[in-house]
C-alpha cells in the first residue's frame, strides 16, 4: 500500500521554537511511519476508506511531529534504531521494512515488540503509544466510537 | 549565539517564566510600581479555544509535545507546559496547602528564616480568593470519582475532595476549554494591568554575570520575520522557568552551585479499571478524590481520561488487552504516586542548552509505587470493578483483590513499570545552608545580590502534594519580601 504524501492541511509541522528552526522529517521517514502504523492501529471502528485515509495520514504526522519534537540527544540516538527497524530486514530478503509484504511487516513489528532487549521494544512502544494516542482521540474517530456497540468490535 | 538583527530592552525586573512562580511575582512587583518585563519561551495560546488534552495541545502548549524525558535506570515520562501560563495552562488545577509539619520540618531541616505557619495560611487564603478555590459539589461528581470514593470508604481508609482552581460550571467538562484558572486567566492580565511588558515565543539563553551580580540576559524571540536575538538589562532578574529550566539556564549561565543537583519528583503508575455501568469518563469532570490514607509517601487518585489516554495505558500489552477497548464507556483511568526519595540530576547539553535530567528510581520508591497500584486496585475491586489493567508489562491484567495483596509482597521489577510525573521540584532548594540550598529563605541565590528563582524548583523537598498551591505561596511571599527590602 503506498502512502499518500499528505497535503497542506494535515503536514503539521513541530511548533517552531524561538532557538531553533523546527525539526522536519523526511517524506522517506513519513511512508516507513505510515507501513508501521498500518499494522499497529486497531481495525475498529470502521472507517470508510477516505475517512480512514485521512485519520492515518494525521496519525502519521502526529508521531513524525512527536518524534521531531524530541530532544536532540534523544532523537538521534532514537531515529538510529528506527533507521535499523527499517534496513534489518535487508539482511535476510534484501528488502527494506517499507518494501515487504504486509505479512512481513508484521513479522518485523511483532518481533521487536516482543524482543528480550527492552531497547527494541521501547522504541515500537513509543511509535504505537503516540499512534493510538492520536488515532483514538481523533474527533473522526472518536465521534464513530460514540455510536458503536460492543458487539460491533467483533 | 548566531549573528543576526539584535534588540535591545531595558527594565527594572526581569522575570523568566509565565507559570504559577513567575506570573504572581510579576503581577506583585508590577503592582508595587516596579517595571516589569515578563518573558516566555512558550507561545500566547488563547486556551479558552482550546480543549488542553487533545493532540493538538499537546503539540502546543507542551514542551517536547508532552514527552519530555527523565533518564535513569528506567526512563520516566515528563509532560511540562511550555507556553504562556506555563503548566497551569495543562495541569489538573488541584489546590493543596502543604501541612504545618512540613513547613516546620522545611523551616528546620533547611535552615528557612520566617517560614511561620500562620503567615504561610494566610497567603494560601488570599491566592484561593484570587484563583476561587472550590469544590465540586456532590451533586455534580464525576462517576469515576466516586467509585474510588466508595471503595475507599468500604476500606475504612481516609479520602479527601481536592478542592480546584475552576470558574463556572464545575460540573462541566472536565477539557471544558477556559474554565481553569490558570495564570494567563489570572496573575499575567493583572500584571499586564499594572504596566507588565509580556513577551512570549521569547527564550533567554544566558545571563550576564559579573562579581555576583547579573547585568542583563540575552535570548531569542520569534517575530513574524523570524528570529530575533534580544539583549536585556536588567536591575534585578527573577527566574521562574521551572525546576527543569531554571537549573538548565543557570548552569548554562555557569551559576552552578548546588543548582540542579537535588531534584525531587512524583514518579506515578497509571491503571486503568473497568465496571458493569457505563460511566463515559471522557466527557465527566476531572476526578476529584485522593485517597490519603498511606499519605505522605503514597497517593491515590483519579487521572484524566481519553479512549487515547486509555490506549496508552494498555499498549505495554497491547496485544493482550485491546480487547478491552470495547469497554471503554464502562471504564476509567486512576494513578498511584508516590513520594520520591532519590535526588535527580538536571544538567544543560553542551552544544544546544537541551535539558538532560536524570532520576532513579530509590529501591523506597519502587516499594511505595508497588504498594500504591495494589492499594489502588484494593480500592477499586472493593467498589465494584471487574477488572483491572496495570500500566504494567506485567501483569497485564489484575482480577481479584488477592492478586493486588500478593503484587505487594515485593517490588515490582523496574523493568515491568511505565513510571510518569507531572510534579518536579527541588532542584534549586531555599534555605540558609550553604552546604545544600541555592537560594535564601527569601528565593535570592547565594552569592548573587539581585538574582531570585520563584519557581518549584526552591521548594526544599517533595511535598507529597500538588505544587502548584505551594509554588505561588512561596512566589508571594518572596515577591512581597523583595519590595520590602528594596523600598
Amino acid at each position: 500500500m503506498e502512502y499518500p504524501v499528505p497535503n497542506e492541511r494535515n503536514r503539521s509541522a513541530v511548533p517552531t521554537t524561538p532557538v531553533s528552526p523546527p525539526y522536519e522529517e523526511t517524506d522517506r521517514f513519513r511512508v516507513q511511519l505510515f507501513h508501521m502504523i498500518r499494522h499497529l492501529l486497531p481495525a475498529h471502528p470502521v472507517l470508510d476508506p477516505v475517512t480512514r485515509q485521512e485519520v492515518e495520514q494525521d496519525v502519521v504526522e502526529f508521531v513524525a511531529a512527536q518524534i521531531g519534537g524530541m530532544p536532540g540527544y534523544i532523537r538521534v540516538p532514537y531515529r538510529g534504531l528506527l533507521l535499523a527497524f527499517e534496513w534489518l530486514p535487508a539482511l535476510s530478503s534484501l528488502r527494506r521494512y517499507s518494501t515487504l509484504p504486509a505479512a512481513g511487516q508484521q513479522r518485523c513489528l511483532e518481533a521487536w515488540t516482543g524482543s528480550p532487549i527492552s531497547l527494541f521494544r521501547d522504541t515500537i512502544k513509543l511509535v504505537r503509544s503516540c499512534a493510538l494516542l492520536q488515532y483514538l482521540d481523533h474527533h473522526l474517530v472518536l465521534s464513530r466510537l460514540e455510536t458503536m456497540e460492543p458487539e460491533d468490535w467483533r | 549565539m548566531s549573528r543576526g538583527p539584535v534588540e535591545k530592552i531595558s527594565t527594572q525586573v526581569l522575570v523568566i517564566g509565565s507559570g504559577a512562580g513567575g506570573a504572581v511575582t510579576a503581577a506583585t512587583l508590577a503592582e508595587a510600581g516596579f517595571s516589569v518585563l515578563l518573558t516566555e519561551e512558550g507561545p500566547a495560546v488563547d486556551t479558552s479555544k482550546l480543549a488542553t488534552h487533545t493532540p493538538k495541545a499537546m503539540r502546543l502548549l507542551y514542551r517536547n509535545g508532552g514527552l519530555s524525558p527523565i533518564l535513569g535506570a528506567s526512563n520516566i515520562a515528563f509532560a511540562e507546559g511550555r507556553c504562556l501560563g506555563g503548566s497551569t495552562e495543562v495541569n489538573s488545577a488541584f489546590w493543596h496547602r502543604i501541612p504545618p509539619d512540613t513547613a516546620e520540618r522545611w523551616r528546620g531541616e533547611f535552615q528557612i528564616d520566617e517560614l511561620q505557619t500562620d503567615s504561610l495560611i494566610r497567603l494560601y487564603e488570599e491566592l484561593e480568593g484570587d484563583l476561587e478555590i472550590r469544590r465540586v459539589p456532590e451533586t455534580n461528581q464525576p462517576g469515576s470519582s466516586e467509585i474510588l470514593r466508595r471503595g475507599a470508604d468500604k476500606l475504612g481508609w481516609k479520602v479527601v475532595q481536592v478542592p480546584r482552581a475552576q470558574s463556572g460550571d464545575l460540573a462541566g467538562s472536565q477539557f471544558a476549554p477556559g474554565a481553569k484558572r490558570s495564570m494567563s486567566r489570572t496573575f499575567i492580565p493583572r500584571a499586564v494591568r499594572a504596566g507588565t511588558r509580556v513577551l512570549a515565543d521569547c527564550r533567554i539563553m544566558r545571563l550576564h554575570h559579573k562579581d555576583g551580580r547579573v547585568t542583563g540576559a540575552s535570548g531569542r524571540i520569534l517575530t513574524a520575520d523570524g528570529p530575533v536575538n534580544l539583549e536585556i538589562e536588567a536591575d534585578w532578574v527573577v527566574l521562574s522557568a521551572g525546576a527543569i529550566q531554571t537549573p538548565v539556564l543557570l548552569r548554562a549561565s555557569w551559576i552552578k552551585r548546588n543548582i540542579g543537583n537535588s531534584l525531587r519528583i512524583h514518579p506515578m503508575l497509571k491503571m486503568a479499571a473497568q465496571y458493569d455501568d457505563q460511566l463515559d469518563s471522557h466527557r465527566a469532570p476531572l476526578p476529584i478524590y485522593q485517597v490519603k490514607e498511606f499519605w505522605p509517601e503514597i497517593t491515590i487518585g483519579g487521572s484524566v481520561f481519553t479512549p487515547g489516554f486509555l490506549a496508552m495505558t494498555l499498549s505495554d500489552n497491547w496485544r493482550q488487552t485491546q480487547g478491552a477497548m470495547q469497554d471503554w464507556r464502562q471504564m476509567a483511568l486512576y494513578h498511584a504516586a508516590c513520594r520520591g526519595t532519590s535526588l535527580g540530576k538536571v544538567r544543560c547539553f553542551p552544544i544546544n542548552n537541551e535539558a538532560v535530567v536524570r532520576y532513579s528510581l530509590s529501591e523506597r520508591d519502587r516499594m511505595h509505587l508497588t504498594l500504591g497500584i495494589a492499594r489502588l486496585g484494593e480500592a477499586l475491586f472493593a467498589a465494584g470493578a471487574r477488572k483491572l489493567f496495570p500500566g504494567l508489562r506485567r501483569p497485564a491484567e489484575i482480577n481479584s483483590v488477592e492478586e493486588c495483596r500478593r503484587m505487594a509482597e515485593n517490588p515490582l521489577p523496574l523493568a515491568d513499570m511505565s513510571v510518569s510525573t507531572v510534579h518536579v521540584f527541588s532542584s534549586c532548594p531555599m534555605g540558609e545552608d550553604r552546604e545544600r540550598c541555592a537560594v535564601d529563605s527569601f528565593g535570592k541565590v547565594h552569592g548573587f545580590e539581585n538574582l531570585r528563582i520563584a519557581d518549584a524548583s526552591i521548594i526544599p523537598d517533595s511535598p507529597g502534594v500538588n505544587p502548584q498551591g505551594t509554588t505561588m505561596a512561596l512566589a508571594l511571599r518572596n515577591a512581597r519580601h523583595f519590595v520590602s527590602t528594596v523600598r
